[in-house]
């Protein structure tokens, strides 16, 4: 029981230390900036045909290559310009940005839950277990990641449910790696070796008195990872191995303008914004939150 | 120092060695090889013989300890596609790769650092401030976007230099570029978040208060110190630069290993693969290896063990 108040007690101080931290949020422009834009992006993804009246796979071919509405000399009503089979650029940017999204966060919610077991796993029992994981996680680190995904892509063929799979493959070591690091100093607390006098059984002490502990060190790592699985995603995607058409991301999007580059380089240009604003703005919020979490490791 | 660089020396091989397993596992994963290279026209007949005759008939043991065997020779068999040796193939497509990394990597480390640097000396000031924004801006950037808006910009509409190809330090610039961005920004926050801890060490305030030139104590005090950690990452920055040459290498017609993967995979060519990944990952090992072993000589209060 007491145990439980302890906890009651750690976690809200951290429920404290985050709410201080929104007030800090206010001053840090740059994350207040990457909030606001994903929460823009995160709308968007829900709702993409509240924005425009075209739907993304509308094509009129008549309507082919048309600019944007500001570089164009004919007046037309796709605000972004239209693509090769003249569909509505805008649309499509905002209809990528579901698989977008939903790709990178799911890659990151299965890596995390993969990493953090496994990196509980080996700091908690240590020995040989310990070796295993971390070598795996060296061999792992061996390989580029790009490469490992493509070999694994080329293996398994594209599509969305494979893209994730492969993606969070390839993510799982820094959680481990994180929360190995975090166990393995928390294993020689006085309130670990308590709760092993009391009786408690070792699944016990990692998931309920170790486990609430990694909150903080895996949020800001599951923040900047889905902003590195965006790019990931739609590098794999701009290659030809990721989403396949007739689904929509922002670098299948970048794959089929590429052709046009010479000719119509803001079909490349847009969803290229597109990433680089989402990623931005979960890099600045990842950054902000180690910030806060972590004050000895603020504005790093 | 040396039972360390034993210990991860060891470790390295055997690293190495889980390499191949996977490489191996990843390519029977993919199917029975004896399909992909016979013609559509042979018999099932057909088939069996040839793969007998490839040993793909033995167990899977036998065929993963020839490929072992074979691969510490150097020997990958022949590529799908260009019916030649894999291993060449890949070699000669080394050079390219390394001019490409090592341009990134120079840029990188010529641009970042004096960055960091001067944000960590002007802190909070405009410059501070932008310098850390575009840094920050240039990590969220796709690195095969920022090369089309390059060849747009550059090549397209200015024809200042060439879009694709090798051939000297005119078409190196622009993929070297576009390369080095994520690294580039990554080693000027380091470089800018070292110096101010080391800034703030009682050991400044002394070089200080000796009265030494101003130039003296950020040279020689803060900045030497603050290259340790500088100098890890910009290691590990190398590994991560061969692996982002891959699509930098698609997107400037680069003829260097990773345009060689892309078509290999494309074509699945999987000998081809495995040497690519193989060759690849073990000179991303071995550059890790050397960094930790520069790593453990610059900071004596790491070396333990």
């Amino acid at each position: 029981m007491k145990m439980h108040r302890f906890h009651a007690k750690a976690q809200s101080r951290l429920l404290r230390r985050l709410l201080r931290s929104l007030e800090s949020l206010w001053q840090d422009r740059l994350a207040m900036a990457g909030a606001v834009i994903l929460l823009i992006v995160l709308v968007i993804s829900i709702v993409p045909g509240a924005f425009t009246s075209y739907a993304p796979g509308q094509i009129s071919l008549e309507d082919a290559f048309l600019g944007p509405t500001y570089v164009s000399h004919v007046e037309h009503p796709h605000p972004l310009g239209t693509d090769h089979l003249g569909r509505d650029l805008f649309s499509r940017i905002l209809h990528g940005a579901r698989i977008s999204l939903l790709v990178a966060v799911s890659a990151v919610a299965i890596s995390g839950v993969m990493g953090v077991l496994l990196g509980l796993v080996a700091g908690f029992f240590g020995r040989w277990i310990d070796s295993l994981i971390m070598g795996l996680s060296e061999v792992q680190a061996a390989f580029p990641v790009i490469l490992l995904a493509l070999g694994i892509v080329a293996v398994l063929g594209p599509g969305v449910r494979n893209l994730i799979l492969v993606m969070a493959f390839t993510g799982w070591v820094i959680y481990a790696r994180t929360v190995r690091a975090v166990t393995l100093a928390l294993r020689e607390r006085e309130y670990v070796t308590a709760a092993r006098a009391v009786g408690c059984r070792s699944w016990t002490i990692m998931l309920r008195h170790i486990l609430p502990q990694m909150v903080g060190p895996v949020t800001v790592v599951a923040t900047l990872e889905v902003a590195r699985m965006i790019i990931l995603e739609s590098a794999l995607s701009f290659l030809g191995l990721g989403v396949q058409p007739p689904d929509l991301s922002w670098g299948l999007m970048l794959g089929e303008g590429n052709q046009y580059l010479l000719t119509a380089a803001w079909l490349s240009a847009f969803p290229g914004v597109a990433i680089a604003a989402t990623v931005f703005g979960a890099n600045s919020i990842g950054d902000w939150l180690r910030g806060a979490l972590d004050p000895s490791m603020k504005r790093r | 120092m040396a039972r360390y660089m034993v210990r991860r020396l060891i470790q390295a091989v055997l690293v190495v060695w889980g390499l191949t397993v996977v490489t191996f596992v990843i390519s029977h994963l993919s199917g029975d090889p004896a399909q992909l290279m016979m013609s559509f026209m042979a018999t099932p007949a057909d088939v069996e013989q040839f793969r007998r005759i490839m040993g793909l008939a033995d167990p899977w043991w036998v065929q993963y300890w020839r490929f072992f065997f074979s691969a510490l020779r150097g020997d990958f068999g022949n590529s799908f596609q260009f019916h030649t040796a894999v291993l060449p193939l890949v070699w000669e497509r080394l050079p390219a790769t390394f001019e490409l990394a090592g341009g990134a990597m120079g840029i990188a480390i010529l641009a970042g650092i004096p960055i960091g640097v001067v944000s960590a000396l002007r802190r909070g000031s405009v410059w501070d401030r932008l310098g850390m924004f575009v840094a920050m801006l240039s990590q969220s950037m796709p690195g095969f976007w920022l090369g089309l808006m390059f060849i747009f910009l550059f090549a397209v509409q200015l024809h200042w230099l060439p879009a694709a190809g090798r051939g000297g330090l005119r078409y190196l610039v622009l993929p070297a570029i576009t390369l080095s961005a994520y690294s580039l920004a990554t080693v000027a926050r380091l470089t800018r978040s070292s110096m101010l801890e080391v800034l703030s060490q009682d050991y400044i305030r002394t070089a200080r208060s000796k009265g030494l030139a101003e130039t003296n104590v950020i040279v020689r005090h803060a900045l030497k110190n603050a290259a340790i950690p500088v100098i890890t990452v910009i290691g590990y920055q190398f590994g991560t630069l061969l692996g982002g040459a891959v699509v930098t290498e698609t997107i400037f017609a680069w003829p260097g290993v990773g345009r060689l993967a892309i078509t290999a995979i494309t074509n699945r060519d999987f000998p081809l693969v495995q040497g690519v990944v193989v060759v690849v990952s073990f000179f991303f090992i071995l550059i890790n290896m050397l960094i930790d072993f520069l790593y453990h000589w610059l900071d004596p209060t790491i070396r333990v063990g």
